[in-house]
């Protein structure tokens, strides 16, 4: 282990403590992580085993069968994690393998039971496989909270810990931004509710950190969004590229009708802004009725409203079978709803064949939850007919192949996706509109006119059309060649 | 984060109206307002008589002569679309305007200035300056409403701390909940809130969190400079853009004496504490 300090931007220290700009944020240092700091030197690199004579020199050694050794690399990983120091050994990576996957749904499996046994590697299954696996299905956080019941490599175990700390220090100053997103548009009388994410992570994990990082995905009702967007745009958040800015123009009309959200970028996290919860306009009740048996978590010490719990299995359902099951973390997110015996006793409505199928593979995978009602029994022998298909995704690379660009190559398998999600005549028309005229092809017309804006469209669109269809064509004959 | 229209051009006294109108919409009146804040003269296009009345008077304590330093703030009541900053109706564009002016004004002071979330109160006889540093949404306007009549306001939002200790004032509009669900938008004079002309110093730093049961005492209790960066770091913008960071923080604790940590339960009780700390900076 060849230690180094990490991209500090500032130090100061006083009286034997050190606080640390680092990846923007202070981390303030013990007196022992201080030390640790000042014997690395700057510009330099230094080993474990001189750092640990550092500090004992100047803190004694631990009392039996604490070893100072272990004590002092314990607090190198933690520095490591936080970027306050960096790891200079070489690392020797190794990708996920079909095995290491199998593993990971073992392992967490393992988890899920409470089974308070120790789970061992399989032989043929390498610590950094299973640490690549664990990254894959973005569960890494979930795995290294579950180390003490994991008999993983040491390095491995600390590879996972610091990840997960890592990624816990983003979770926090995410959650303080969306406290302040959240806060501006109920100052400003826009309901908001906040759901996956962070406030996924919060009701089904317990554990705000439990899903790493992502966006923050924000549902308003249809006739706010324009406020919202505002309320958004005060505090400095835009629409991403290729999309279109809230206005009078056809670009965003057309938005607003044939779309359901709106990517914000501006802030650490991005945002995306829904004024429906995906695709399908009837899959879900419409926002008054989500609002009005919302419930209520905590993100970071401020308390934020979500989905009610059955909502929130269905949406966690509805939205893992769009991405054909290919993260094991969105199907590990609605096993863990499923226990919730809340989720079961506010059941309005049947769930669709996409949520089945979601709720079926997590209970092939990760078992059943105690008490489980019986439709999880029947959803687990229907979800038979989707299990290699679901498999084939996760042991494939986590690189979404979306849809390409081109009508129709990726049209018919978003199209069955939606059938499957119980999408009726208006969702497939919107479906065909949004593949035949990309939001992003107009996304800089801020004619209010249709007559004007879908001739330009059109026109822009085919002329990537061939642009596409030349370069698919060069790449066929250069494999061929 | 800016409005996305902003971008800072430098002194310029000339202005166009920052909109763009549909083919066949008469172009409204507008009227620009200059408005000081951070020391920062930022202008805003302000479209129709009603809402430059409205801004005009909200903004009175920062209003300026001065040549701006930026891009001028498009403000308007239902659009037109690419208004910076719009609403519904003229206090929701208020209730909008004062955090896009924060943000100008922020972002154009970074890397040189301290900033704050915080509330500052000044003696106005020696501009000796107490920082009353808070996250948003707890109490900080009610502490500097309810001590700016004892004591000079300086700002409920930002104080911004030159290299030499000097604090820079932005006396914005205080954000008052009178009915409904917007706030008020009231200018500190209005308030009866007492202003300052003299250039103001820092001499206390307070962090205060307000518990609602605490006891009629505010608990003081002095904090380390390591602890006090701990807790002045979350509340600072743009500290990334400092050259040094952590040592600019440090600076403004080591001027001060030190930085205290401060439970009150209602804003009058802190009072005395600043009124003790501002007679003692003038000895």
């Amino acid at each position: 282990m060849r230690i180094s300090h990490g991209d500090l931007r500032d130090v100061y220290v006083e009286d034997g403590r050190a606080a640390v700009f680092v990846h923007d944020q202070v981390v303030v240092l013990s007196e022992i992580a201080t030390r640790i700091l000042t014997s690395v030197p700057t510009g330099g690199s230094t080993d474990l085993d001189a750092i640990t004579r550092h500090v004992v020199a100047d803190f004694g050694s631990p009392e039996p069968p604490l070893d100072a050794r272990d004590l002092t690399m314990q607090h190198v990983l933690d520095l490591v994690a936080h970027g306050v120091l960096a790891d200079d050994s070489p690392v020797e990576s190794e990708p996920f393998t079909d095995a290491s996957v199998s593993a990971l749904r073992d392992a967490l499996h393992h988890v899920i039971s409470g089974n308070r046994s120790v789970w061992r590697l399989p032989p043929e299954v390498s610590g950094q496989q299973f640490v690549a696996a664990a990254d894959r299905h973005r569960v890494s956080p979930t795995v290294a909270a579950a180390l003490p019941v994991l008999d993983l490599p040491a390095a491995s175990a600390a590879r996972l810990t610091a990840k997960a700390l890592q990624e816990t220090a983003t979770v926090e100053k995410l959650a303080v931004e969306l406290a302040e997103i959240v806060t501006a548009l109920e100052q400003s009388g826009v309901r908001v509710l906040v759901f996956k994410g962070l406030a996924l992570a919060v009701q089904a994990h317990h554990d705000v950190a439990a899903r790493g990082t992502g966006d923050h995905d924000l549902l308003v009702p249809p006739d706010d969004l324009e406020r919202a967007c505002a309320v958004l745009a005060a505090q400095g958040w835009v629409a991403a590229g290729g999309f279109s800015r809230p206005g009078d123009s056809w670009a965003w009309r057309r938005l607003v009708r044939d779309y359901y959200e709106l990517p914000l970028v501006g802030g650490i996290g991005s945002i995306d802004l829904h004024w429906h919860l995906g695709p399908v306009r009837h899959a879900f009740p419409d926002f008054d009725v989500l609002w009005s048996r919302r419930a209520t978590v905590s993100v970071g010490w401020h308390d934020v409203s979500t989905l009610a719990p059955y909502d929130a299995l269905a949406h966690s359902a509805t939205h893992t079978a769009k991405d054909h099951w290919r993260w094991l973390r969105g199907l590990l997110d609605v096993r863990l709803l499923m226990d919730d015996p809340l989720v079961w006793r506010s059941a309005d409505r049947p769930l669709r064949q996409d949520q089945l199928l979601s709720v079926g593979l997590a209970e092939r995978i990760f078992g059943s939850p105690a008490g489980a009602p019986p439709i999880i029994h029947e959803a687990a022998h229907i979800a038979g007919e989707v299990w290699n298909h679901a498999v084939e995704r996760q042991h494939g690379p986590s690189h979404v192949n979306v849809a390409t660009r081109v009508p129709g190559a990726g049209l018919y398998g978003a199209l069955v996706a939606l059938r499957r999600a119980g999408a009726e005549a208006d969702d497939l028309l919107r479906q065909l509109s949004l593949s035949l005229l990309p939001l992003d092809a107009a996304a800089g017309l801020d004619t209010p006119s249709a007559w004007q804006a879908v001739p330009r469209v059109l026109a822009h669109r085919s002329a990537e059309i061939m642009r596409l269809s030349s370069s698919a064509a060069r790449r066929s004959l250069q494999r061929g060649g | 984060m800016l409005p996305s229209a902003l971008h800072r051009v430098g002194q310029s006294a000339h202005h166009r109206p920052a909109f763009a109108y549909p083919r066949g919409v008469s172009e409204p009146e507008v009227t620009r307002i200059c408005v000081e804040a951070l020391g920062v003269v930022i202008p805003l296009d302000v479209r129709g008589p009603d809402l430059a009345s409205a801004v005009g008077q909200a903004w009175q304590d920062c209003r300026t002569t001065s040549p701006p330093d930026q891009t001028a703030i498009s403000v308007a009541v239902d659009g037109p679309a690419d208004a910076d900053v719009s609403g519904l109706d003229i206090a929701e564009v208020l209730h909008r305007l004062s955090p896009a002016v924060t943000h100008a004004a922020i972002a154009a002071r970074a890397g040189e200035l301290v900033m704050l979330h915080a509330a500052g109160l000044a003696d106005p006889d020696t501009g000796a300056t107490a920082i009353l540093v808070a996250p948003s949404g707890t109490g900080k306007t009610t502490a500097a409403r309810t001590l700016g009549t004892h004591f000079a306001y300086l700002t409920d939002e930002t104080a911004g701390i030159d290299r030499d200790g000097t604090m820079i004032p932005y006396a914005k509009p205080l954000s008052i909940i009178r009915t409904g669900h917007v706030k008020d938008q009231v200018a500190p004079s209005e308030l009866g809130l007492r202003t300052v002309e003299r250039p103001c110093h820092v001499a206390g730093l307070f962090i205060v969190s307000r518990d609602a049961q605490h006891g009629a005492e505010p608990a003081v209790a002095p904090l380390e400079t390591i602890d006090a960066l701990a807790a002045m770091a979350p509340e600072a913008s743009f500290l990334g853009q400092l050259d040094h960071p952590l040592h600019r923080l440090a600076d403004v604790v080591h001027r001060v004496g030190g930085a205290h940590r401060v439970t009150y339960s209602e804003a009058h009780t802190l009072e005395p504490m600043v009124r003790s700390l501002l007679e003692k900076a003038a000895r």
